[in-house]
């Protein structure tokens, strides 16, 4: 049986551009999702993962499917904007933290789109550091409300 | 098997209402609790990224949520695995949404959304709190 195997576009290659620490408010996002996820026009909350959340900048960066490589075609994929990204939150406990949330362009050398939604506590940003879950929730719940199913 | 005879003063009781209820009620009891049962086995990173396949724990605390909702005749929407780590009972009424959702920690977080700011809280893993969360998401998804 011959197996039908999608190259990945050769625009999505890094080959050697630089970063681009600037995001358009109105720049759209992209995320692929478990089918499960989808409940009818809806991106569940449990679809969106721990910071930092993967996602590939559109526009002059990638289409919507290429976030379907290497091989989740049957997938959905979701698209949000800049500017749904909730700015900050902080815990409902009277914690003192604040966490700010912001675009960060990470390419791959396979994908010069992929950026990450990352979290600033206190206004440092540690990767391995993840707000509480309450506020993880609270994102999640904000996010999901804004979140558009390309398919 | 013993035919019984209809009799419309049994049919009044609480007994019966209760045991209509459960009659009722026990298709999707049942479709859930297998959609439960398989989750454990997901791979790490089911969902293409890192997530952690739901443990045992958190499956017993959805089970535990299910029983409740049987109890409250509340069929949910849909019970999904969590990118988080654990099981999510999620709650879609039109644009209104609810979820509890079940860590692989052993705690259990409610929210809903869709009616101003969200709301986020902790539910005590119990019978009593179980309950009380789902009388506030009943309560927003009737709003």
């Amino acid at each position: 049986m011959a197996t039908f195997v999608r190259e990945r576009p050769a625009y999505l290659f890094r080959q050697g551009r630089p970063v681009v620490p600037q995001f358009e408010v109105d720049e759209a996002l992209y995320r692929r999702y478990d089918p499960r996820h989808r409940q009818g026009h809806r991106l569940l909350p449990a679809a969106l993962s721990p910071f930092p959340l993967s996602v590939n900048r559109g526009g002059r960066f990638s289409r919507p499917e290429d976030v379907l490589f290497p091989d989740k075609f049957d997938w959905g994929i979701a698209s949000f904007k800049v500017k749904d990204v909730p700015e900050w939150l902080a815990p409902d406990s009277g914690e003192p933290d604040r966490y700010d949330f912001r675009l960060r362009h990470t390419p791959k050398e396979d994908n010069y789109a992929h950026s990450e939604v990352c979290s600033f506590k206190n206004g440092c940003f540690d990767r391995n550091v993840n707000p509480q879950k309450t506020v993880r929730k609270q994102f999640r719940l904000i996010l999901s409300e804004k979140i558009v199913l390309v398919r | 098997m013993i035919a019984l005879a209809p009799d419309a003063s049994f049919s009044q009781t609480p007994l019966a209402r209760r045991l209509l209820q459960w009659r009722l009620s026990r298709p999707w009891l049942e479709e859930f609790l297998e959609l439960l049962a398989p989750l454990p086995r997901l791979a790490p990173g089911w969902d293409s990224y890192a997530a952690e396949p739901p443990n045992e724990v958190s499956v017993d605390r959805a089970r535990a949520i299910l029983e409740v909702l049987d109890e409250l005749g509340l069929p949910p929407t849909c019970i999904v695995p969590s990118a988080e780590g654990g099981v999510s009972v999620c709650f879609v009424a039109d644009s209104r949404y609810a979820d509890l959702e079940c860590f692989n920690t052993g705690e259990i977080l409610a929210g809903f959304s869709g009616a101003g700011e969200p709301s986020v809280w902790e539910v005590a893993p119990n019978k009593e709190g179980i309950g009380l969360a789902l009388e506030e998401i009943r309560g927003h998804l009737r709003a």
